[in-house]
C-alpha cells in the first residue's frame, strides 16, 4: 500500500478501535489481527501505532485497560470501552461520514 | 522462544527508568510478540522467521519508546559520580582498615560492598546480594566463618533464580558441593572455586552466551597455576582479566545486537 494512503487510515486508528471494543474487550495483538482480517489483508496496523491510540484513549478515559488472568505464557492486557468512549466514536462516525459526503463531492 | 522476545524487548527499554509504568508496557508489548509469534507458527512460518516478522509488525525502537514517553536514566552523570564516590569512600576505608587496625586481609571486602551497594542503587543487582555480602562480612569477622560463609552466595544467587526451578537447584547442588569439599576433604581452598563454576554455568545456560566461557576458561588457568606452580596468590588477576573481558565481549555483542534489529 502506497505509503500516503496508509497514513490515510492511520489517522483514525482510535476510530477503529473504538469500533471493535464495542463488540467486545480485545487485547493487542487481538486487536491489530483484526483490523488485519476486516481488511482483506491489506492493511495492517504497526503494533506502536496501536499503542499510541490505546494510550491517548485511555488518558481521555475512553477506554479501560485490566490484564487478563492467563496462566500460561504471558499475560493478556484486555482494553474495554467506557461510556465516554461510546460518545466519542458517535461523534468521530459523524464527524467521518460528513467528510466522506464533502469529499466525494469534490474529489 | 520467550526468552528472545524477553531480551530483545529489554534491549529497547533498557535505558528507560525500570518503574512500575515501564514494567506493565514491557509485558504488553512482549505478550503481544509471542501472542503473533504463535499465530504466525500455526500458520506455517518457520520460528526464527516468525520472529522477526513479529519484531518488524511491532515498528521501530525510537517510536517505541516516543509513544510511552518513558523517562531516560541520565546515565552518565549519576553512574559516574556513583562510581567515582562509591571508589573513594571504598579506598579511604580499605586504607584506614589497614593501617590503622592492620586488617588488610578482610578489609578488601570493602571493595565488593561497594560494588554491592552500587549495584542496589542502580538496580543491576537485588538487594539480597548486598544482605549476603554484609551477612559474609560479620559472620567472618565475629566467628570466622570465612571458608564455611562463601555458602551465602550460593543461596543468594538460588534465591534471585526466583521461579527459574532449574537454575535454583544448580545453586543448591553447587552449595552441597561445597559444603561436601569443605568438611569432607578440607579443601574450603580451592573448592570456592565451585562458585565461579556455578555462575559461569548458569550464565551460559540462561543467557545461551559464551562469555561465560571467559569465566570458565579462567578458573582452569587458575586451578592450573596454583596447582602445578603454587602460584594461587597472583594467580587470582586472571579473574579481573576475565571480567574485563566479560565486559568488552558484552559491549560488544550489544553493539551488534542492535545493528541487526536496525536493519
Amino acid at each position: 500500500m502506497a505509503k500516503l494512503t496508509s497514513d490515510l487510515i492511520r489517522g483514525h486508528t482510535d476510530t477503529m478501535v473504538l469500533k471493535l471494543l464495542q463488540e467486545r474487550d480485545m487485547y493487542g495483538y487481538e486487536l491489530v489481527k483484526e483490523i488485519y482480517k476486516r481488511s482483506n489483508k491489506e492493511y495492517e496496523l504497526k503494533e506502536v501505532t496501536l499503542y499510541a491510540s490505546l494510550r491517548r484513549l485511555v488518558s481521555e478515559q475512553c477506554v479501560e485497560a485490566y490484564w487478563g488472568d492467563e496462566t500460561r505464557g504471558g499475560r493478556r492486557k484486555y482494553y474495554s470501552i467506557t461510556k465516554v468512549g461510546l460518545d466519542l466514536y458517535d461523534e468521530k462516525r459523524s464527524d467521518w461520514d460528513y467528510s466522506k459526503k464533502i469529499l466525494d463531492k469534490l474529489l | 522462544m520467550e526468552k528472545k522476545v524477553r531480551s530483545y524487548v529489554d534491549n529497547i527499554f533498557n535505558s528507560y527508568e525500570k518503574d512500575s509504568y515501564t514494567i506493565d508496557i514491557k509485558e504488553e508489548v512482549i505478550s503481544n510478540l509471542l501472542e503473533r509469534i504463535n499465530d504466525l507458527v500455526d500458520e506455517g512460518y518457520k520460528r526464527v522467521d516468525a520472529y522477526k516478522k513479529a519484531i518488524e509488525g511491532l515498528g521501530t525502537k525510537e517510536d517505541l519508546t516516543s509513544t510511552f514517553n518513558l523517562k531516560k536514566v541520565s546515565e552518565y552523570s549519576i553512574n559516574y559520580l556513583a562510581v567515582l564516590i562509591t571508589m573513594f569512600v571504598s579506598l579511604v576505608l580499605y586504607l584506614i582498615l589497614g593501617f590503622v587496625f592492620n586488617m588488610w586481609n578482610p578489609g578488601w571486602l570493602i571493595f565488593l560492598l561497594g560494588i554491592m551497594v552500587l549495584g542496589a542503587i542502580e538496580g543491576k543487582f537485588g538487594v539480597i546480594w548486598l544482605l549476603a555480602v554484609c551477612i559474609y562480612i560479620i559472620s567472618g569477622s565475629l566467628y570466622g566463618y570465612w571458608d564455611v560463609g562463601l555458602l551465602i552466595y550460593g543461596i543468594a544467587a538460588a534465591l534471585s533464580a526466583g521461579k527459574d526451578q532449574f537454575i535454583a537447584g544448580v545453586w543448591l547442588l553447587i552449595i552441597t558441593g561445597y559444603l561436601a569439599l569443605g568438611f569432607g576433604f578440607e579443601l574450603w581452598h580451592p573448592g570456592w572455586l565451585i562458585f565461579v563454576v556455578g555462575f559461569a554455568l548458569t550464565t551460559i545456560i540462561v543467557e545461551k552466551s559464551i562469555i561465560a566461557f571467559s569465566w570458565l576458561s579462567a578458573i582452569f588457568a587458575y586451578l592450573y597455576i596454583g596447582f602445578i606452580y603454587n602460584l594461587w596468590n597472583p594467580g587470582w588477576v586472571l579473574f579481573l582479566v576475565a571480567a574485563a573481558i566479560t565486559v568488552y565481549l558484552e559491549t560488544g555483542r550489544q553493539k551488534v545486537e542492535e545493528s541487526n534489529t536496525d536493519e
